[in-house]
């Protein structure tokens, strides 16, 4: 599966706003504007340009593609946040199945960090409505340094990040 | 000893325990009575002709009405907030078999009122006998009065009713208590006189089946009645001459509440126009991009001629193939139903062709689109105004126009002068031609020279043309030296020199030799720019000087 990571923004019926586009010697691949053509074309008619998606999967020529929401407009900056509800919004559509999401940032000092956080909370999440969710509350998620031991091994085989 | 001789020769009497005085001890001793049971069990007493069995067997039944009243209290109230349909039926059975109505068991449900004035009478009338010296002792034993008098007390508390209203018979006059009829029914008069749809007025007589009204000419007729369609609905009143109804068989008043209370769009048709904004954008544009290629691509106006549509049509079929329609119009049945169908129908409107999704909403769009359309508010930020309302803003604008030319005029130039430039705005203004309004801006500026004027019109009475009667009038200012248009110079070689005419305002050049241009600048018709740069004016004051021009008419070319 092809993972591509972007915003919602749509140029002339194109997907104007991927962060790591796929390219071929150097330049846009030819299954890139394949790609974009299509994301335009599904934002557009389903209302979405500018908006919030959180993930499209599709096929082309048999090959499964799955678009995951980092921002929405063209040149914004990646939003963590954004990341992480996409994510999370496919791990919990699909409950069996991995993906390597190719690290939208541009600055690879910084993209480390960020990554490392975000596996870790979307790997605390499910833990939180078993077992944290009584004591602090509902909804009240403890911070990640606190509470290093809450990890699941499980999510964090099945979601990798490589820059 | 005697006793109990006497008893047993009473024991096998069957009649024993039967006599008025001894029931009444056993009554009396017994602190919860139940009074049906006593009835069936001291039943021989109405056998009985003497007194006391006969005043006993009174307070029986009376008991048992009593407590039977007292359950009817309780089954109400249950009644009420019962949910389960079985104890309901049961409980209706109960209230039935003791308040005996007419009507049907399964639906019976009295209101305290109607149960008030049920037994009020017969209580009322078992407290009176209680109270009379017949029943004297009898009501210390069971006290009658007061339990009769605590249920009907109990009833008057539950009712919603003050207690005089209830016991007053609604078709009774309360005051005289004579019935009145005309309550009862309400009697329609024999003839009638209503205004019928054009406000003429109709005298009906609905004993004959006939009607008097006006026909076509204005005549007076009668005329029958005639049932409509269904024997039963007797009387029905059809005017053929006047027509309550639309051709149809509907009257207009229900489609016009239809009209106006249905299909307004609400809060959610904005979010959506704002949602699909661009995907309208591009439907619009791939729309003119087949108009476009329909009528230059040979192939699309092949295609086009062979279909025989007008080019909207054609367009529209190649527009609905495009597959950004195609998803659109499938996520529209998916959304369908979570807005409303209006809301949906002002995003289809948007689109340059009709876009069918189902049948439902095409039928919407096309019986209320206009007033769909029409309950879209505006926004708040944004108003259509009438041109004609700006007309002070801009007046005074003007005004403040000419103002600021009149202090930026240059004199150098005919058109530049503040006569000539306040003539044309105001001609314009005024909404002449752009012709007429520089011939009327070239007399106001002719004005400056009354000598040139003078000439210009005599050159025009002696037949010359516009053209060299105002060349007249430029001579002959000169000449009296009352006005000198001055050229700009703009540029010069060894061999000739380029200068910016006066008439036309700076704009266009003309050539010309150095012999003219020493002859122009003695005239005073020349200047040098005062911005133009240093280096510049030094060459001209040289090459002047190798041309022999006298030195001391250089302060002519100034800009002045």
């Amino acid at each position: 599966m092809i993972v591509l990571t972007g915003g919602s923004t749509v140029f002339n019926r194109t997907w104007h706003a991927c962060d790591k586009p796929l390219r071929n010697h150097g330049r846009r691949s030819q299954l890139q504007f394949t790609i974009d053509s299509k994301v335009g074309q599904y934002l557009v008619s389903h209302g979405l340009v500018n908006r919030t998606f959180s993930y499209i999967t599709f096929k082309v020529h048999d090959q499964e593609i799955l678009i995951l929401q980092s921002r929405n407009y063209y040149k914004a900056p990646v939003s963590d946040e954004k990341l992480i509800s996409s994510i999370m919004a496919w791990f919990s559509d699909h409950h069996h199945g991995a993906i390597v999401v190719k690290s939208p940032y541009s600055d690879i000092g910084n993209a480390v960090e960020r990554l490392k956080k975000i596996r870790q909370v979307i790997a605390i999440y499910p833990n939180l409505i078993s077992t944290l969710a009584s004591p602090y509350g509902d909804g009240i998620a403890p911070l990640t340094s606190e509470y290093p031991f809450i990890t699941q091994p499980s999510v964090f085989s099945r979601l990798s990040f490589i820059l | 000893m005697l006793n109990k001789r006497i008893d047993s020769m009473y024991e096998h009497h069957e009649n024993v325990d039967s006599s008025a005085s001894i029931i009444l001890s056993q009554l009396a001793s017994d602190k919860a009575v139940n009074w049906h049971e006593a009835i069936k069990k001291y039943a021989h007493l109405k056998h009985y002709v003497d007194e006391s069995s006969q005043k006993l067997w009174f307070v029986i039944h009376s008991m048992a009405y009593i407590s039977d009243l007292v359950d009817v209290i309780d089954w109400r109230t249950e009644l009420y907030s019962c949910r389960d349909e079985e104890r309901k039926f049961q409980l209706r059975t109960f209230l039935h078999a003791v308040l005996h109505p007419k009507g049907d068991i399964s639906t019976y449900s009295p209101s305290w009122v109607t149960i008030y004035q049920t037994v009020y009478k017969e209580v009322e009338f078992l407290i009176e006998e209680a109270h009379t010296e017949r029943f004297q002792y009898l009501d210390k034993i069971f006290s009658i009065a007061e339990s009769a008098q605590f249920v009907l007390n109990d009833l008057s508390l539950s009712m919603t009713i003050p207690i005089e209203e209830a016991r007053t018979n609604p078709y009774v006059d309360s005051y005289t208590g004579v019935p009145d009829p005309m309550d009862e029914n309400i009697v329609m008069p024999h003839i009638t006189t209503l205004p019928n749809k054009d406000g003429d007025m109709v005298t009906i007589d609905w004993h004959d089946q006939s009607y008097t009204t006006v026909d076509a000419l204005g005549n007076e007729v009668v005329r029958n009645m005639k049932p409509d369609f269904e024997p039963e609905a007797h009387g029905t009143f059809i005017d053929y001459d006047h027509e309550w109804t639309d051709e149809r068989g509907m009257t207009s008043v229900p489609i016009t509440q239809m009209n106006e209370q249905e299909y307004h769009i609400t809060d959610e048709a904005y979010r959506l126009l704002k949602r699909f904004d661009p995907l309208i954008f591009e439907i619009n544009k791939v729309f003119d991009k087949h108009i476009h290629l329909l009528t230059t691509s040979k192939t699309y106006f092949i295609t086009h001629h062979l279909s025989g549509q007008t080019l909207e049509e054609t367009a529209t079929c190649f527009t609905l193939r495009d597959p950004l329609v195609i998803q659109f119009q499938e996520y529209i049945k998916e959304i369908y139903h979570d807005y409303e169908p209006q809301d949906i129908a002002v995003l289809l409107m948007q689109l340059p062709f009709e876009l069918k999704v189902n049948g439902n909403l095409s039928t919407i769009i096309d019986q209320f689109g206009d007033e769909i359309l029409d309950s879209i508010v505006d926004g708040s930020g944004f108003r259509n105004v009438d041109e004609h309302s700006y007309e002070h803003e801009i007046e005074l604008f003007h005004q403040k126009n000419l103002a600021e030319l009149k202090k930026i005029a240059d004199l150098k130039s005919p058109i530049h002068t503040s006569e000539f430039l306040v003539s044309a705005f105001e001609g314009i203004n005024n909404g002449l031609s752009v012709a007429n309004a520089m011939n009327g801006a070239y007399e106001a500026f002719r004005s400056i020279s009354p000598s040139g004027s003078l000439a210009f019109k005599n050159a025009l009475i002696s037949g010359k043309s516009r053209q060299k009667a105002m060349a007249q009038f430029y001579i002959t200012a000169h000449r009296t030296g009352e006005y000198t248009p001055r050229d700009k110079f703009l540029s010069a070689t060894n061999s000739s020199i380029l200068l910016l005419t006066a008439a036309s305002g700076y704009q266009r050049t003309r050539k010309i030799t150095w012999d003219t241009l020493k002859y122009k600048i003695k005239q005073g018709e020349v200047f040098v720019s005062s911005s133009a740069p240093s280096t510049s004016k030094s060459w001209l004051k040289n090459k002047l000087d190798e041309l022999h021009f006298p030195s001391k008419l250089l302060p002519l070319l100034s800009e002045g």
